[in-house]
């Protein structure tokens, strides 16, 4: 029987390592037995969620039936415009953006980003057809939204690589906003003045700048980072 | 194996079984329902390990005949009004299911044919998880042993209805239904146990649905002469001895110091005679301080044994119990709907009834007849996962294996290590066995939780 050299217990045979202290199991003469069932199943099991599949059933219920009667009135009051779309498209994009992730539970979080961005710009594109005005939407709204979808995916992927420190995560946000404050104020002025130009970007900078530094060091010294966690606990 | 083959003994009469068509929780059993959350609920389970691999179907027939003759475990869960209740379950029995890595999974009212316990095999092992409202682990072993005979018995292995095992074909005893704190219940005294909020384990939990299994298989007698030579019972010496494994990590750790304190399920049906397959345990919470001081093991045990000593007596356990109906009588409390007595109990449970920092239950020698013992190589109890990180030990014997097995919400195991080398050092031999995955099993183990498969 194969023994522990670290801890002194005895191992079952098909233990390759003692679970105790992770030595690897070494027997001369009698060699890991892979052959025999281990003492425990190494086949997991997961409940499936139910709850949330039920909770997504019922909301996709009152989103349809909502849909639906708006549909209705407004054909039935032709005159009264075609406001009955805007219930559509919101319905569609509350599905896409709350009930989707129910339905689709555990799957890669960059599927979530992309599907988010997309609903959020055909949504927003939706509006611009509807009115009849597509400037607006293909010279700010499609850079802006595209800018959104890189910054959420980096920072998906950044969050994903290892586990990030609080102050970390805020100075990634304060970049994003500021460099997002710097990209709308730019394209605002291509578009009104129709050359490039900053305006109020220039004071959310300012600030992102500032709170980068305190986070930065917030982030670097972890006695000043424990005195405020003492200091301002809830 | 058909009915034929059967022992007069085992062979059931028909028309035979009369059980009430609903059950009112007993005392005990009223909080699991109420802090029971979506991913969690109160769990135990039990195991044998026969002499030969388990064959399914014949297990899914003896589970059938056996569950009959449990009419407190055949049933589903209800909600009143003012209260849970336990309604006959029609279905034939839960299904039989191929055991898994991380079992004590939370149920669901919905789930499993409405049962409320579970039954697997693997190779050799039949276990059967309980939710905790539906029995102890007295009610539990009973149901596994009667089962166990009950498969035996349809493999051609004749085992005689004695001691822990019932006659499935004779009708329930009105007592084995009974709500026994209601019978006992009748001190004026009141005893309110207050544990001190109490050193909790840090560590990285293992996720949900998952937690580590860690069984050490140990001679009985060597063990019981230990502790006959400390003067002490098995449960205080391995209560002492885990308590004081916690102490030393919490001295180790450089912290604010809090008391260890270990929660002793006791079976009250030895002070109190019943045969009531339902719950009729009651706890003992003994804990050290150590602010007071520095311990040294043996007063720690001596502090164990001092506090079983003054606590473990029939006054003090029925005013106890009476302290804890007395809730449950209260007409204010009981006219209360249950979703506002749900919301009370949940928040009470989550500051003040979890204070503890481990469990010891020691569920003892388990004794079946002759017929059956060449066909049984040991038992093993486990408590399922706790809500918080914590690490809980269950004790079973069987002839002269004793399992101790230690379930732990944490990855970290240097508590499992502690306690069993400190069991090697003290010269009992320990075999080790664990549902933790080692190396490449691990990755793969996450790969395959990562899925949701």
């Amino acid at each position: 029987m194969p023994y522990c050299v670290n801890c002194g217990v005895e191992l079952d045979r098909t233990q390759s390592a003692c679970p105790l202290c992770d030595a690897p199991v070494l027997h001369p003469t009698c060699p890991v037995d892979t052959e025999s069932p281990a003492p425990y199943p190494q086949a997991v099991s997961l409940p499936k969620s139910s709850r949330k599949k039920y909770l997504a059933f019922v909301l996709t219920g009152v989103l349809a039936i909502t849909s639906g009667v708006c549909l209705v009135i407004n054909a039935l009051a032709a005159d009264s415009g075609l406001w009955s779309l805007f219930v559509l498209f919101s319905c569609a994009l509350f599905w896409l953006l709350g009930i989707l992730p129910l339905v689709l539970w555990r799957s890669s979080p960059y599927l979530y980003v992309l599907v988010d961005v997309v609903s959020i710009s055909l949504y927003i594109y939706s509006f611009s057809v509807t009115l009849d005005s597509r400037g607006w939407f293909m010279e700010i709204m499609l850079p802006m939204l595209g800018m959104l979808l890189v910054m959420a995916l980096a920072m998906t992927a950044w969050l994903r690589r290892k586990r990030r420190e609080w102050p970390d995560i805020c100075m990634f946000v304060v970049v994003s906003a500021a460099l997002s404050s710097l990209a709308v104020d730019l394209l605002l002025h291509l578009a009104v003045d129709g050359a490039p130009g900053l305006g109020f970007s220039f004071v959310s900078v300012t600030c992102g700048a500032a709170l980068v530094v305190f986070f930065g060091f917030i982030s670097r010294n972890r006695r000043f980072r424990a005195w405020l966690t003492r200091k301002f606990h809830v | 194996m058909t009915d034929a083959n059967l022992s007069p003994a085992i062979k059931p009469k028909a028309n035979q079984i009369h059980s009430p068509a609903w059950y009112r929780l007993d005392n005990a059993a009223k909080i699991y329902p109420a802090v029971k959350t979506y991913k969690w609920s109160m769990m135990f389970r039990l195991g044998v390990l026969l002499d030969e691999p388990v064959d399914p179907p014949v297990l899914e027939a003896a589970l059938e005949e056996t569950i009959k003759r449990f009419p407190t475990l055949a049933v589903r869960m209800r909600q009143g009004l003012f209260w849970y209740y336990l309604e006959h379950n029609p279905a034939a029995a839960p299904p039989v299911r191929p055991d898994i890595q991380n079992p004590c999974q939370r149920v669901k009212w919905r789930e499993n044919r409405r049962f409320l316990f579970r039954v697997y095999y693997y190779n050799r092992r039949i276990a059967c998880e309980f939710f905790h409202s539906l029995t102890d682990g007295h009610g539990g072993l009973m149901f596994l042993n009667t089962l166990t005979a009950a498969y035996l018995a349809r493999k051609g292995h004749t085992v005689p209805p004695e001691g822990s095992i019932l006659d499935i074909g004779a009708a329930p005893d009105p007592e084995e239904l009974e709500d026994a704190f209601s019978r006992y219940a009748n001190s004026k005294a009141r005893i309110v146990l207050r544990p001190p909020k109490s050193y909790k384990i840090e560590g990285t939990g293992t996720g949900d649905y998952r937690f580590n299994l860690t069984a050490g298989i140990v001679p009985a007698d060597k063990l019981l002469a230990l502790s006959r030579a400390a003067g002490v019972s098995v449960t205080e010496y391995l209560s002492a001895l885990i308590v004081d494994v916690f102490y030393r990590k919490q001295l180790r750790e450089r912290k604010r110091q809090r008391p260890v304190t270990v929660q002793i399920p006791v079976n009250v049906r030895k002070y109190f005679p019943s045969k009531t397959m339902r719950n009729f345990t009651l706890y003992m919470i003994p804990a050290i301080d150590p602010n007071l001081g520095e311990y040294t093991f043996d007063e720690i045990l001596s502090n164990i044994n001092l506090y079983m000593k003054g606590n473990l007596n029939g006054k003090r356990l029925n005013a106890h119990m009476s302290t804890n109906m007395m809730f449950e009588r209260n007409p204010i409390i009981r006219a209360a709907p249950l979703f506002l007595k749900n919301l009370v109990l949940h928040v009470v449970y989550r500051f003040v009834g979890r204070r503890h920092t481990t469990t010891v239950t020691n569920m003892g020698r388990v004794s079946v007849p002759p017929e059956m013992r060449g066909h049984v190589l040991r038992y093993e109890a486990v408590l399922g996962p706790a809500l918080d990180n914590s690490v809980h030990c269950a004790v079973i014997s069987y002839e002269n294996k004793m399992v101790i097995t230690l379930s732990n919400t944490t990855e970290e195991n240097d508590i499992e290590r502690d306690f069993f080398t400190r069991l090697v050092k003290l010269g009992i031999p320990v075999k080790i066995e664990s549902n933790r995955p080692s190396g490449e099993d691990t990755h793969a183990l996450l790969r395959q939780l990562r899925r949701g498969t």
